[in-house]
């Protein structure tokens, strides 16, 4: 059932059994494993079904720090999220993900890559991708030209993706729309979350829309699911109760923001063409492909976070602008458009690019950012139209991001040569081992996590290893706000794993 | 004495270096000229990088910036009579294996063949 909440006479009150606040990737999840079940659901949209500009607005925040994108850009605030417009690349966590790594302050998740593996078992349905199997071996007999660098298996391994092509907005809005105890309330801005007198209980949540309406929304059970940089905003942001937000009494909602580096980093030159399709993807075609993970034992030995490299043309990839320097429109279709054009423009610059280079590649790392505290969302002065202050992101790297780039593309380079591949070439503000700061053309990858991160000890977390926010026993954060580290792959598949797993948890409560 | 032809691919077509003997006669000392010839490096760059990182390699490491020390260091434990290329070869695979490495304009070489580079950039000045 869909309600548009500008229509609603104003101050009404919606009840339910379970409200979830936030209708994109994490919301819809977990939405659709509620229909034909006994219970109403309310699910609530800030935006419509399409791209509204003032809603949009909302969104609009401050960066300081490593430059950013615009938070008004960087996600999109309509029914499905930002799978409006993601590339769809889905890959699990690594086991080494999840562990306390003593040489990467503030890792060490309270549960292990088994505890989701079932999750992400449906997780993989919900975004339909293939079956859960991301082994090299499974996909190498699936798909053909699948040959991989004859590289040392023990330093570095084929890490698979698969790719999904849903736009939840499309996908899912039937379904959603269509079941009886969901009720999609669009143009229903959360802006405030109210407790019981000693927070240990929500009671109920404001939403607002610009149509000047007003709605107060009550329910057993209240799951944020709004991304990492909103759902701390929105926690912060309800301070009439607690003077630093719910969730925050220990001064941990919206720090250890994390995002992915994604840099060109390196190129290869090959001493001659090596066939394969293993590497390279194209959106819409490719099921299946591999970037170059190093193995744990590695990682350990040289103390470095993890990362994977992939593969693009360097007669295209040497004329490509950074993401970071394209995508600097606030208006997320501006930008996407200005960095399409971008890689038009350098495939077309590339036709001119003959002879050596011609079996050379831009190397690329995606890496997780090493938790830090001073990276973080927090609340602007300036306030939206809602009356909601705005989030102030100040992304902040660390010497430990920067040593594990220049180390594993060292490794990389020993690697390659002594499989008698080819030579790489770092590039130049990797050289000085001295220099531990990033350039402004460091891309994230619109991967927003850890900003509700889970620990058992609500003195180091927000959330518990149930997803439930710490004290409060009916208020539960879904998505990558809860991640303790970001590992190296996108986060989309991982965040609906932890969803559907909350989920579950929160079917247990009620049933 | 032997004379070796080469040929570097570069992005302007074919370049034929001939490696004279000339060179071999300037600095009276007798060795191999392939040792100057970092084999797999002529898959990738022209003779103008190899020459470059060749005087990088001379300014990074200034005590090795003769001809006579370079390949004194180059032919270490080579015994007598043995194929110069392959040896080069394996000694640049083991240079990899033991993280014997060096960073020149961003390329992560084996000293081996950075060697190499410094002694053909030398060769090629004179």
């Amino acid at each position: 059932m869909h309600i548009d909440a500008r229509n609603l006479a104003n101050n009404s009150v919606i009840q339910g059994d379970i409200c979830i606040i936030g209708a994109g990737t994490a919301g819809i999840s977990i939405a659709l494993e509620w229909i034909n079940t006994p219970y109403k659901v309310i699910l609530l949209e800030g935006g419509g079904f399409e791209y509204d500009e003032k809603v949009q607005e909302l969104y609009n925040g401050k960066t300081t720090g490593q430059k950013y994108y615009p938070l008004k850009s960087a996600r999109l605030h309509y029914f499905g999220g930002t799978t409006g417009h993601w590339a769809g690349m889905c890959a699990p966590f690594d086991e080494i993900d999840f562990k306390k790594r003593d040489w990467v302050p503030n890792s060490g998740w309270p549960i292990n890559r088994k505890d989701l593996d079932p999750y992400y078992a449906r997780a993989n349905k919900t975004v339909q991708v293939g079956p859960y199997n991301y082994d090299f071996d499974y996909w190498q007999k699936e798909l053909p030209n699948l040959n991989p660098f004859p590289l040392d298996k023990n330093v570095i391994w084929d890490k698979m993706w698969q790719f999904s092509q849903a736009r939840y907005g499309q996908l899912y809005k039937d379904n959603i729309v269509k079941a009886k105890n969901i009720h999609l309330y669009t143009y229903a801005n959360a802006v405030d979350i109210k407790a019981n007198d000693n927070i240990s209980e929500i009671n109920n949540v404001v939403v607002k829309n610009y149509a000047g309406k007003t709605h107060t929304v009550k329910a057993k059970h209240f799951i944020m699911a709004c991304g990492a940089i909103q759902n701390a905003r929105m926690l912060l942001a309800s301070n009439s109760q607690a003077k630093t937000g719910l969730g925050n009494s220990n001064d941990i909602v919206g720090r250890y923001f994390m995002e992915h580096l994604e840099l060109h980093a390196a190129e290869l030159w090959m001493l001659k063409p090596f066939p394969t399709d293993l590497y390279q993807w194209k959106y819409g075609e490719t099921k299946a492909y591999a970037e170059l993970a190093i193995k744990e034992e590695v990682q350990a030995k040289e103390k470095i976070t993890n990362g994977t490299v992939s593969f693009s043309s360097l007669a295209s990839g040497k004329h490509q602008k950074s993401r970071m320097e394209v995508w600097q429109e606030t208006d997320p279709r501006e930008s996407a458009k200005k960095l399409f054009k971008s890689w038009d423009e350098a495939a077309e610059l590339a036709k001119n690019e003959k002879g050596n280079i011609e079996r050379a590649f831009l190397l690329q790392i995606r890496i997780e950012q090493s938790p830090n505290p001073n990276s973080r969302v927090s609340l602007d002065t300036e306030k939206d139209e809602l009356g909601v202050p705005r989030a102030h992101l100040n992304w902040e790297l660390s010497a430990l991001d920067k040593k594990s780039i220049r180390k594993i593309f060292h490794i990389l380079g020993q690697q390659m040569a002594i499989a008698g591949l080819g030579r790489i070439k770092i590039n130049e503000y990797l050289r000085d081992e001295n220099d531990d700061t990033f350039p402004d053309t460091t891309n994230g990858g619109w991967h927003h996590m850890g900003t509700t991160r889970m620990s058992e000890n609500p003195k180091t977390g927000v959330v518990d290893p149930n997803c439930q926010v710490h004290g409060i026993t009916n208020l539960y954060v879904a998505g990558s706000g809860c991640y303790v580290t970001s590992a190296a792959p996108n986060p989309t598949l991982t965040l609906v794993a932890l969803s559907l797993r909350l989920s579950d948890f929160v079917k247990s409560k009620l049933s | 004495m032997k004379r070796r032809q080469f040929i570097l691919k570069s992005a302007g077509g074919l370049a034929v270096v001939l490696m004279p003997a000339l060179i071999l006669q300037s600095c009276k000392t007798n060795y191999d000229s392939s040792l100057a010839l970092p084999q797999q490096l002529t898959f990738i760059w022209d003779v103008e990088t190899m020459i470059a990182i060749g005087n990088q390699y001379q300014q990074k490491f200034p005590a090795e910036n003769k001809e006579r020390k370079l390949v004194k260091l180059l032919m270490k434990n080579v015994p007598e009579n043995n194929d110069v290329p392959i040896n080069m070869e394996d000694k640049v695979i083991e240079d990899y294996k033991n993280d014997n490495t060096v960073l020149l304009d961003g390329w992560i070489l084996s000293v081996t063949e950075a060697r190499q580079c410094a002694l053909f950039s030398i060769t090629h000045s004179n």
